[in-house]
């Protein structure tokens, strides 16, 4: 059962790890727009990525 | 020569022939290969291929011929985009960043990767532009330019290319809060999967039977969890409890609260004092569901056609007055124009104030106020109002009331005030969730009222166990689910609902006004047929190629919107301009002239009372004479949409009635009318919009389709309404829904698709309450453990989930069985 002291903090590592990069992919908006970079990997010369911009 | 132009006809006629075969066998995309499916966006070239889209044929066009003249094109820079770079738009709708300008549109017409790669292109064509990002799941293109650069430009690129462009607000303060709500709500929603996947890990061993102090410890890792998600993800189940408390109306959140309190509190009870019946699992995934079920539809309704991003341009436009002290025309946006003011107004523009005609003559289509269909001519001193097109001729007018004020201003000012004062429906799961929450905390007072002089402790637990086990899983959160898939599946098909109420106001429709003219017709006055002389049901009479010359030679000169719409039809039919001499201006709308000795004569004229085709509604005839004989007559008018009758059948057919609103004239309404059989006390014509708005209050259960300014009042109202493809965008801002397909037919699947859903919904809440019912029985009586009920509300919530899923799916083929029945 020792190894609970060991799977434990493992495990909340990795759940602080996930919601960690979890906002940090929200606060760059990978979330804003799900439809069009699914497309956009279809057009082969896409190789620039376009700036981003805020407004 | 003759014979070449006959052989150029007869390849015509083929390549028509084939067009229409294609059609009928459901052909792919000569471009990308994608089965078309829905004809009435597909994209038909002159040499039989075929397109799903404009940007399907674009990318065809620029593959074939290697070089594109998109740039040279004439409509590259179309005036009416020209108030996109006043000023005093700029200052509303676009945002500066160190020297670059962005604007955001919204584009109709995108479909598929053609799309996306043809506006990719956009930079390389204008060299101004910085930046093109078009975001496909909201229809939004979001332009960067370089200064000096014009974002008139850009739209008028993008409607040679076949899209339309509605510029939209950029976001300040209040809009950036959407965007800044949707990462909070994601945000919510990642923590609460995070906590609650391991607060189920750590309760596995609780359910596997430990006991002791390890099971304390868990217990204790599971309260770590579950704190985030009480104190953080909950939180917005808590303010809209708040806010529907001071409203007086009890809403879903109520018992959702309840049960997420209590239920904390009693598991934190029981962990204090060593005992192990946890409800932090149970708890958790509720608030799961709970947040990513409210995610997806608010996800789904947020469509930039929405009052707040909309505004109604004509005050935006650019127009000429006359500066009596420089002797020249300047331009200035229209709300800055004064009353006595000149103005000069092009053809193809649209009249910024109400006045009256300085000049000769004008002719005017006044469809967008008055849903008129035939254009008419104005004569010096008459009132011209704004918001009408001038469509031949010129314009010069003198400003009698400024564009707020004007007859249009006024409606849009009214649209906006319903708008804003609309009432809201109490949605059926508000109604169910009110009596159910009211229910469930009276039959717990009552029971442990009774039970209380039993055992206490057992009165309390068994209490709380009915109300955390009678939380309506399926009101909380399959309902938002299906209204999000259903959402969804609309906009899939290119229909963009702005909410989940107006889909549930379309499931109570019980009467469907239509506007005529735009609506179900096609708004546009083009030739529809030939006509034999004086021989009644000809068929398909044609004059031979001679005439068709003489005709269109002749026509060419005339200014008369009637005749453009003759000759556009007739170049397209490959015929040659011959010389005409003695040219003549027939007082009443005619012309004459003469070729090779022979005198022709163009009369145009309104029909007779009686004279219907069968085919279309004929609003206007022209009569043409060789030597003073006459040789042939052309009917033009308005065509009724393709799919407008079997639309109609087919809602008769679920019992709702239709009918019809028109600011036009009787005799094309009631033609309209007859050809759809519709009764005589369901049309009604000279509507003013105020009219049509008194009309449609007077049903209640209505549903207002329509595609001008004069019926966007109508559609401002309480009831639920669609604007169809084309609409104005007083339109767009005014309807609940709006279709990006062409035709009446979505109407019908709209409304079947509110059927579906709720037929769902319903389902869902019935089962939902047998099971709640039960189950909250079974708690009285004690006989659910935290174990059963840890297992059971899971269940039922993955029964209720996948009923909603695979519920859209089915019931939609089922009806469409049903129709395919019925006809």
């Amino acid at each position: 059962m020792t190894i609970l002291y060991v799977i434990i903090p493992i495990a909340i590592f990795l759940v602080s790890s996930f919601v960690f990069f979890f906002l940090w992919a929200v606060k760059e908006e990978q979330f804003d727009d799900l439809e069009t970079p699914a497309h956009k990997m279809l057009i082969d010369d896409w190789n620039d990525k376009p700036e981003k911009v805020k407004i | 020569m003759n014979d070449s132009a006959v052989i150029t006809k007869a390849e015509n006629k083929q390549v028509d022939d084939s067009a229409v075969d294609l059609k009928d066998t459901c052909p792919n995309c000569t471009h990308c290969g994608t089965a078309i499916t829905d004809g009435g966006k597909a994209v038909f070239s002159n040499n039989g291929d075929t397109f799903c889209c404009w940007g399907c044929e674009t990318v065809y066009k620029i593959l074939k011929k290697g070089n594109f003249p998109l740039i040279n094109r004439p409509s590259a820079s179309l005036p009416e985009y020209d108030f996109l770079d006043t000023e005093s738009f700029l200052k509303d709708y676009s945002v500066s960043v160190d020297d670059n300008r962005s604007m955001r549109f919204f584009i109709e017409g995108i479909q598929c990767t053609a799309c996306l790669w043809i506006i990719d292109q956009i930079p390389d064509w204008i060299t101004q532009v910085e930046n093109a990002n078009l975001n496909m799941s909201q229809n939004t293109l979001l332009v960067t330019l370089k200064e000096p650069g014009y974002f008139g430009k850009v739209a008028s690129v993008l409607s040679a290319l076949g899209y339309k462009a509605y510029p939209v607000k950029s976001l300040d303060e209040a809009k950036h809060f959407q965007k800044k709500e949707n990462h909070q709500q994601l945000k919510r929603l990642g923590v609460a999967a995070a906590c609650s996947g391991n607060i189920m890990l750590f309760s596995f061993s609780i359910y596997s039977g430990l006991k002791g102090q390890m099971a304390g410890m868990f217990g204790y890792l599971n309260l770590a969890f579950f704190l985030p998600i009480l104190f953080y993800c909950a939180q917005p189940f808590y303010t809209n409890l708040w806010r529907s408390l001071r409203a007086g109306r009890p809403s879903i959140d109520l018992p959702i609260v309840a049960a997420v309190i209590i239920g904390f509190v009693l598991s934190l009870l029981n962990l204090i004092r060593g005992n192990e019946d946890f409800y932090f699992d149970s708890l958790s995934i509720l608030i799961l569901l709970l947040l990513a079920s409210r995610y997806f539809l608010s996800r789904t309704q947020q469509t930039f056609i929405n009052s707040s991003y909309m505004q109604t341009f004509i005050e935006s436009q650019v127009c000429q007055r006359w500066n009596s002290e420089s002797n020249e025309y300047d331009k200035i946006p229209a709300r800055h124009l004064n009353v006595d003011d000149k103005v000069l107004i092009k053809e193809g523009e649209r009249v910024p104030a109400d006045g009256i005609v300085l000049n000769e003559w004008v002719n005017i289509n006044p469809s967008i106020l008055t849903g008129e269909s035939l254009p008419q001519k104005l004569f010096k001193d008459s009132v011209i109002y704004a918001g009408t097109q001038v469509v031949a001729g010129y314009a010069k007018i003198l400003v009698k009331q400024t564009t707020g004020n004007s007859r249009i201003g006024q409606i849009l000012k009214k649209v906006e005030e319903q708008i804003y004062n609309k009432t809201p429906l109490i949605s059926l799961t508000d109604k169910a969730a009110q009596y159910f929450s009211i229910f469930i905390l009276v039959a717990g007072a009552l029971f442990f009222s009774f039970y209380i002089n039993v055992d206490l402790t057992e009165a309390v637990k068994r209490t709380l166990a009915l109300i955390i086990l009678a939380c309506p899983c399926a009101l909380a959160f399959a309902t938002p689910l299906t209204q999000s898939l259903s959402l969804r599946k609309a906009a899939k098909k290119g229909y963009l609902i702005k909410n989940a109420e107006s889909l549930e106001k379309l499931n109570y429709v019980k009467n469907v006004f239509f506007d005529k003219t735009g609506t179900l017709t096609q708004g546009q006055f083009e030739f529809l047929t030939w006509r034999a002389p004086r021989v009644e049901g000809s068929g398909n009479f044609s004059p031979d190629q001679e005439a068709l010359d003489a005709i269109y030679s002749i026509e060419v000169y005339s200014q008369h919107p009637i005749a453009r719409a003759l000759v556009k039809y007739l170049e397209g039919k490959g015929v040659k301009k011959l010389a005409v001499h003695s040219l003549t201006e027939i007082p009443g709308s005619g012309i004459s002239g003469t070729i090779d000795d022979n005198n022709y004569k163009i009369v145009s004229a309104l029909p007779a009372e009686n004279d219907r085709d069968d085919s279309d509604i004929i609003s206007s005839l022209i009569y043409i004479y060789k030597n003073e004989k006459l040789i042939v007559s052309a009917c033009l008018g308005d065509k009724l949409h393709s799919d407008a009758k079997q639309t109609i059948v087919q809602l008769d057919s679920i019992g709702i009635k239709t009918h019809i609103l028109s600011g036009d004239k009787s005799i094309p309404v009631s033609s309209v009318a007859k050809k759809l059989q519709i009764a005589n006390e369901q049309f009604s014509s000279n509507l003013i919009p105020e009219k049509k708005n008194e009309i449609i209050n007077n049903f209640p259960d209505s549903l207002m389709v329509g595609d001008g300014a004069n019926d966007s009042l109508a559609m401002s109202s309480d009831n639920v309404s669609i604007a169809v493809q084309g609409s104005v965008e007083s339109c767009l801002v005014a309807a609940d829904i709006y279709v990006t397909r062409e035709g009446v037919s979505p109407v019908k699947d709209l409304i079947l698709l509110s059927k579906n859903t709720f037929d769902v919904i319903k389902r869902n809440l019935v089962f939902s309450f047998v099971y709640n019912f039960a189950g909250g029985l079974a708690a009285l009586l004690g006989y659910i453990s935290p174990l059963t009920a840890a297992i059971l509300m899971p269940v039922s919530s993955l029964v209720v989930l996948s009923s909603s899923a695979m519920g859209t799916k089915f019931l939609r083929r089922f009806n469409k069985i049903n129709f395919s029945l019925n006809n």
